[in-house]
């Protein structure tokens, strides 16, 4: 018996540990190593509308470029259009042929009627589920909250009206308050939540004084803030809970799944060490679980989450923060000196 | 200073992002590898940002 099945979102998965979306797994060799080195599922990389705008854009440009050169001539290239999303539907399309594990396609739209339009396009593929992914990089001071959320939910209802397959929502921590915008999601009919997106963020040369683009892989211990909100979460809403963010190890998995995660997904692990880490997560995670002597995932999902804490009630609150304060004279304490300076030192 | 020599130390986990960020320079077969006969100087920047994004750090060069 596989003791590492799961589900996630009514898919059925071989083992939790899902790899993210990213260039990682773009062509079929890749993929297939993918597969063969454990993966429980794949996202393929996200359609960025952004992209197809921009090189659609640019195709233009080329076309017309010379078109002024001669008085006589009215264009220089035939009438060729931009494919638009056709060439990574097609490539989804391929991959998802290409494997036995579940693929989910990963959607990244800008405007309201695109995202319909390309979700039900994705839906057409073959996939097993989409992911759809909102953020909203704060640049508007006029805009609320509540717009960018509303219009946020309204999406997801249009594209959960219109697509049989399971949708994800893959959200960043920055909204003013996560879990009330969960819950309208949830009841908007989200199958999963994928917590947390990452950014790019900038950076500058300041011998340059330019700006300069940054690797931006996450780091070990970068799961926490994914860990409380999945304690917050298990059993509160009806949606699944994928944990994404600074997952390195089998351990990491561990303490996700103890918090109410029902998977994760994983990049920055196998950008630095390779598929074959995919390998040793499942292995730390299968050892643990014979050490402790669970049979299955389910056995101890979610048992740390907050709904199921019977010891420190304050654990996902900011207790941990105001114990450091209050005793900060002890744990700063080094051989009989304290290390906190008084004002008048 | 222009770049005259470049090399791939041990430990490359094949991810491609070289490849991606300089295809010019880059190709990915069982790890990464240099694409040799080519003009480095014309790709400095995406060279640079190349080895500075490599996740195990393995990319050298000299200039």
């Amino acid at each position: 018996m596989n003791k590492l099945k799961t589900t996630y979102m009514g898919i059925e998965m071989n083992n939790p540990i899902i790899i993210g979306a990213s260039n990682l797994v773009t062509n079929t060799d890749t993929l297939k190593k993918a597969e063969e080195s454990g993966a429980g599922a794949i996202v393929y990389k996200s359609l960025f509308e952004e992209q197809i705008q921009l090189e659609s854009f640019q195709l233009d440009e080329k076309m017309t470029e010379f078109n002024d050169l001669y008085a006589e001539m009215v264009q220089i290239h035939p009438n060729i259009e931009h494919a638009g999303p056709d060439e990574h539907l097609l490539n989804i399309r391929k991959a998802k042929e290409s494997l036995t594990i579940p693929l989910i396609a990963s959607l990244n739209a800008v405007n309201d009627d695109t995202w319909l339009k390309y979700a039900r396009l994705i839906g057409q593929t073959g996939v097993d589920g989409i992911e759809l992914n909102f953020y909203q990089i704060p640049l508007d001071f006029d805009k609320s909250a509540k717009e960018i959320e509303d219009r946020q939910i309204n999406i997801l209802k249009e594209i959960r009206q219109n697509i049989s397959i399971p949708v994800s929502v893959k959200l960043s921590p920055d909204y003013s308050n996560i879990l009330n915008f969960i819950k309208k999601l949830d009841e908007a009919g989200a199958n999963a939540f994928v917590l947390f997106n990452s950014f790019f963020q900038p950076d500058i040369d300041i011998i340059s004084e330019k700006h300069i683009r940054t690797s931006h892989f996450s780091n070990i211990g970068d799961y926490k803030k994914s860990l409380r909100h999945a304690g917050l979460l298990f059993e509160n809403i009806k949606a699944d809970i994928c944990s994404s963010l600074g997952i390195f190890s089998g351990e990491d998995v561990v303490k996700l799944i103890l918090s109410g995660a029902s998977c994760v997904q994983v990049v920055s692990t196998i950008y630095k060490n390779g598929l074959s880490q995919i390998y040793n997560i499942k292995k730390e995670l299968e050892e643990w679980m014979d050490n402790k002597n669970y049979k299955s995932i389910d056995e101890f999902r979610g048992k740390l989450s907050r709904n199921r804490l019977s010891g420190d009630p304050f654990v996902y609150k900011r207790a941990q923060y105001v114990d450091l304060l209050l005793n900060s004279d002890e744990i700063f304490k080094v051989e009989g000196t304290s290390r906190i300076s008084s004002p008048e030192d | 200073m222009v770049i005259s020599k470049i090399w791939i130390e041990d430990g490359c986990t094949a991810c491609g992002l070289c490849e991606e960020i300089c295809p010019e320079v880059f190709k990915i077969e069982d790890v990464a590898t240099v694409i040799q006969g080519v003009n480095y100087g014309e790709y400095e920047e995406k060279i640079k940002e190349a080895a500075t994004s490599c996740p195990v750090e393995v990319i050298r060069y000299i200039e």
